[in-house]
């Protein structure tokens, strides 16, 4: 208590700028660049329209595939990125170069072109979209069209963001774990896992991020079940950006909510 | 006394979590079962369809059937190309230019449904607007001629309407007397987008006019300027006289003669709903609704059509003309 006083009367004899400072506005100026664009659309829009759309069970429709296949994603992405991140950060190979490459290859790439990739492979005309397609599994024009869609183009984010996050654990003290018996998993799960969860948390939040914005691939791949963005699009195409608004206020506000319950429930879940 | 509040903590997590587990697999489960059908067991019929038929089909004609339907929309050239490669299996197509089923689609019929036109729409709340306005119907073309008139169009490498943008201007310098040579003069490079971006500047106000069709206009509400029939190539009448005089070559080499805008469509599988949905789409009244323009005889076969096809779609019209 008493030292923060003193540091705060030393501020105000000393108003100079400190780096913190100087910081928030450079910041300052990109945080208004991102807002601008979000106001705008929000103003663009009254309140009533966006209720006016929220009733329309085209758009609930496409905010629970969105906010489904966004999750299913996440999930997906998180559970096979991980242990790739992992080996990425700890692997003594030259190899570890190119499997980055191949990680980070689905995010050069615009989407559309992503998309019709994607359909070279899982198409209604492809060995594995006509197998999958006999077993009652369609890749394309399905939830799982969607999910695949979304999986190539976000994935990357939780697997470049974690693979950081493992190379910034200090390495003695997996060692300390290893050199009091502990296997590998043990030591993973104990002590790498917990140290880099924030990084992975921001991995995550990125992915979902990308997944529930995702447009370009899903619309090659997929449609229908429509998500909000292509919503959005369908929206555009039949009457211009004053219908299209509302409905891009709704995935806003969906994307900012789930984000929210995410880092609720997520938060330091070691903790 | 931090424990017990890390437990209380612990235990509410818990329960939240199970209860998003919950909604999450219900949601999932509703989400699977739902998809496939979602009208009482009755499969949609799908259709893959020009982007400028997009608000007509599912706000047109989906009131007007009882059997739920599908719609895709891209551009023409997207629907043929996907269709080429198998990437789509729809039961119906319909293309804003039936020149495409003379080439990358080839079916062995369809129906010539409806035509189009080109218009001029301008934002009246623009001066470059508000000259086109007031130059009216007869005289458009000055003001766009002045360079602080900033025009949009879309790519003729790219989709029909961009040719057809050209066609209407070459034939408004033959059918304007004072006119100068509008297709030599009007188009430079800048004014070409997309079609949707096109739409984009143009209701951002960043364009002061657009060339776009007809039910477009209509559909969202511009303000447009409709040109004589003889160069909005919306009237079969004009078909040889008029539109037939121009032409423009795409870059693989193919010469496109100017016609009357016509929209085709055609069958792929063949059910009951599915022959029910092509008999409204072909002859509805939702089209005029939309804004499209249906001066000739509609609609019109070309190809072999299947008797039961012709059967539901004569039947369809005798009950919007009784």
């Amino acid at each position: 208590m008493a030292t923060e006083t003193t540091t705060q009367a030393r501020t105000r004899r000393l108003p100079s700028l400190d780096w913190l400072t100087l910081a928030l506005a450079l910041g300052a100026l990109l945080i208004v660049y991102y807002l601008a664009p979000l106001a705008s659309l929000v103003l663009s829009a009254s309140p009533t329209e966006v209720a006016g759309r929220l009733a329309d069970p085209a758009v609930q429709r496409a905010a629970a595939t969105s906010l489904l296949s966004a999750t299913i994603t996440t999930v997906l992405s998180t559970v096979l990125g991980l242990p790739l991140a992992y080996w990425l950060a700890r692997a003594r190979t030259p190899w570890t170069t190119v499997v980055l490459a191949a990680v980070v290859l689905p995010l050069v790439l615009p989407p559309t072109v992503g998309g019709v990739v994607l359909l070279t492979v899982v198409g209604p005309n492809t060995l594995v979209g006509e197998t999958a397609a006999a077993a009652g599994l369609p890749l394309t024009r399905s939830l799982a069209g969607v999910v695949l869609a979304q999986t190539f183009v976000a994935s990357p984010f939780v697997v470049v963001t974690a693979k950081a996050a493992f190379e910034r654990v200090d390495r003695t003290l997996e060692h300390a774990a290893r050199t009091l018996g502990k296997d590998r998993w043990t030591t993973v799960r104990t002590v790498t896992l917990p140290l880099a969860a924030p990084g992975i948390l921001a991995g995550i939040t990125l992915t979902f991020a990308r997944s529930i914005g995702e447009f370009g691939a899903t619309m090659l791949v997929a449609y229908y079940p429509r998500t909000m963005p292509v919503e959005i699009w369908v929206s555009f195409v039949s009457l211009g950006l004053d219908h299209a608004y509302p409905v891009a206020i709704l995935l806003v506000v969906l994307a900012v909510g789930a984000l929210l319950v995410l880092h609720t429930v997520a938060a330091n879940p070691w903790d | 006394m931090a424990d017990q509040r890390r437990g209380a903590a612990d235990r509410s997590r818990r329960a939240f979590l199970r209860t998003a587990g919950l909604v999450g697999t219900g949601a999932l489960a509703g989400c699977l079962t739902g998809g496939t059908d979602t009208n009482g067991g009755r499969s949609p019929v799908s259709i893959l369809a020009a982007g400028s038929l997009q608000h007509a089909l599912e706000h047109g004609l989906q009131p007007a059937v009882d059997v739920p339907i599908q719609v895709e929309a891209h551009g023409s050239a997207t629907v043929a190309r996907m269709l080429a490669e198998g990437q789509r299996d729809p039961d119906i197509v319909a293309v804003a230019d039936t020149a495409l089923f003379a080439g990358p689609l080839s079916p062995p019929w369809y129906a010539v449904f409806t035509s189009n036109a080109v218009v001029l729409a301008y934002n009246a709340e623009t001066d470059g607007g508000e000259r086109i306005a007031a130059a009216g119907p007869e005289r458009w073309y000055e003001p766009l001629l002045d360079e602080t008139v900033s025009l949009g169009r879309t790519d003729p490498e790219q989709d029909p309407l961009g040719y057809r943008t050209l066609f209407t201007l070459a034939l408004a310098s033959r059918y304007y007397e004072d006119a100068p040579d509008l297709r030599e003069r009007v188009p430079t490079r800048e004014q070409v987008y997309p079609e949707t971006a096109l739409l984009s500047q143009f209701e951002t106000g960043s364009i002061d006019a657009a060339v776009a069709y007809r039910n477009m206009a209509v559909e969202r509400g511009y303000d447009y300027l409709a040109l004589p029939a003889q160069i909005d190539l919306s009237d079969p009448a004009h078909a040889t006289e008029w539109y037939g005089t121009v032409a423009y070559e795409l870059p693989s080499g193919q010469r496109i003669r100017g016609s009357p805008i016509s929209y085709g469509a055609t069958l792929r599988t063949s059910s009951d709903d599915v022959r029910s949905v092509f008999a409204t789409l072909t002859t509805g009244q939702y089209l005029a609704d939309a804004g499209f323009l249906r001066r000739g005889q509609f609609p019109r076969f070309e190809g072999t059509v299947p008797d039961p096809v012709r059967d539901a779609v004569s039947a369809s019209t005798t009950t919007v003309v009784s």
